[in-house]
């Protein structure tokens, strides 16, 4: 295998030689350091193979002693040198082509970021744009450790950054760090998060500050982490006593439950003329702006007489300049009235009331908890309905005390 | 003298225990199979023809016979010759 590597590298000549007592010469040829392949004696004389530059030492010798030598074959680069600068221009144009492969190779072209959830992945692009990673970098123009660093140094969310480099391709992996919740540590009250009547209270830390039938208004302090201690009516207090810590009141972090009773509300309506608009024929033309000239396809778009445009781009930033492609589609739009009966109409404004409701809540609700209510009056062209839902739940929620001017205990 | 340079020459090879090819320039031959023969130290080509091979040794001659003889190779020392071997005799 080597020795054919080497014979196409330096050329192989097959030659004839012909003439009375041929060994003579194979020998003369040795002496001067000619190496003899595949020898073969046949009928018209003796063939064998040389490499191309002792081709001339051979002929020499041949043409000393009166012997004939003839060139059966040609193989090796060396021979292909004609054939290459007849078509010297395929040459070129092949060497071109591996060139500005190699050149276009050693850019970016496509920047792929994944792992995000919390953290914008274009914020995630602009810093790894300011280290040197950005669609049309030169590979050779930026550290990939660098960047990495520079990712977790000014994108404080992040835990582990990994740059990979395919082809032409980047992809930022990110995972980011999942932060514990914030607790309050401090002494705080227990506030209602909403409206509603209270039915249950439940007090593991502080002082109640309502009862079971109270009503209470968003942001009132249902359990008070102050605390009052309870003098015994039977205790005589001294009066000099009186400001001792014994009596004095102190703050806690409240805890508890209080369930209370409250209310959901989702509204709904719907038109009992209904104009509604569908979507129809499209039509996509595409645009090719290049920094020399602008293309676009098909040349004589379809026109509708009511469309809506959707826009999607792909800009690619090369050294030359930017080369973007437009894909402009045109939906057509199709208006259609449609008449509804004052129950059908109902009907479809309850279930968009339900969803809001849905919404609201974030959870299925109990049927049998839900009001109707149609607030919408005769003469309007309009059905407009409310649902009301009622339900029992835990309003109690955290917050610290604002200057907590008592003693903690 | 030349034969008692020869034979100077084989003691102190013996002595030395060097082997003999190399100080006395004697003829190697590996024969593989029936169809292979490769032979160093030779002196060049008296004849060659596709059933016989006639190679000039430092003292006398190699003859290879056989049938569609061919030399794969050959270099100022080392020869090698393919094709179906018959017999391989020495001649002084």
């Amino acid at each position: 295998m080597i020795n054919r590597f080497f014979e196409q590298v330096g050329g192989i000549v097959r030659v004839r030689l012909q003439g009375k007592n041929l060994e003579k010469i194979i020998n003369m040829a040795l002496a001067r350091g000619i190496f003899i392949n595949d020898v073969k004696r046949k009928e018209d004389g003796l063939h064998f193979k040389i490499r191309s530059s002792a081709y001339q030492a051979l002929k020499s010798i041949t043409e000393e002693n009166g012997y004939e030598l003839e060139v059966t074959e040609k193989k090796g680069m060396p021979f292909y040198q004609a054939l290459l600068k007849r078509r010297l221009g395929f040459v070129v144009g092949a060497l071109i082509f591996t060139i500005a492969l190699y050149f276009l190779s050693s850019f970016v072209w496509f920047i792929e970021v994944s792992g995000t959830k919390q953290v914008d992945p274009v914020r995630v692009l602009v810093t790894a744009a300011r280290y040197g990673l950005y669609q049309g970098a030169a590979k050779w123009d930026f550290s990939r450790t660098e960047a990495e660093e520079g990712l977790l140094r000014d994108i404080n969310q992040l835990t582990y950054a990994k740059i990979e480099i395919r082809g032409v391709k980047a992809r930022i992996e990110v995972v980011e760090k999942v932060m514990p919740r914030e607790e309050i540590i401090g002494p705080c009250h227990l506030v209602a998060a909403r409206d509603g009547i209270v039915e249950q209270v439940l007090v593991l830390d502080g002082q109640a500050n309502v009862a079971a039938g109270d009503v209470v208004a968003s942001g009132d302090i249902l359990i008070s982490g102050v605390v009052f201690p309870e003098v015994s009516p039977y205790i005589v207090v001294d009066p000099e006593q009186e400001n001792s810590s014994a009596t004095m009141p102190y703050t806690v972090r409240a805890r508890g439950q209080v369930e209370a009773r409250v209310w959901y509300e989702g509204y709904g309506e719907c038109a009992l003329v209904e104009e509604k608009t569908i979507s129809g024929r499209e039509a996509t033309q595409y645009y090719l702006e290049t920094p020399w000239k602008d293309f676009s396809w098909p040349r004589h778009p379809q026109q509708f007489a009511l469309a809506e445009k959707e826009h999607q781009r792909k800009t690619v930033y090369t050294p030359l300049g930017s080369i973007t492609l437009h894909k402009v589609k045109d939906i057509e739009q199709i208006k259609k009235v449609s008449e509804l009966s004052p129950s059908e109409a109902e009907k479809i404004a309850i279930q968009r009331a339900q969803k809001a409701l849905r919404n609201k809540i974030g959870q299925d609700i109990d049927s049998s908890t839900i009001t109707k209510e149609v607030i919408s009056s005769p003469s309007e062209q309009i059905i407009r309905v409310k649902l009301t839902a009622e339900m029992r739940e835990d309003i109690a929620v955290p917050e610290p005390i604002s200057g907590a001017q008592h003693s903690q205990r | 003298m030349d034969k008692r340079k020869e034979a100077l020459t084989k003691v102190m090879a013996e002595f030395l225990e060097i082997p003999k090819d190399l100080i006395l320039d004697l003829p190697k031959i590996t024969i593989i199979g029936r169809n292979e023969v490769y032979l160093e130290n030779h002196r060049g080509i008296i004849e060659y023809l596709p059933n016989r091979l006639r190679i000039n040794l430092t003292r006398g001659f190699l003859e290879i016979e056989g049938r569609d003889l061919e030399i794969k190779a050959l270099m100022a020392d080392e020869i090698s010759i393919y094709g179906q071997v018959n017999s391989v005799r020495y001649h002084d």
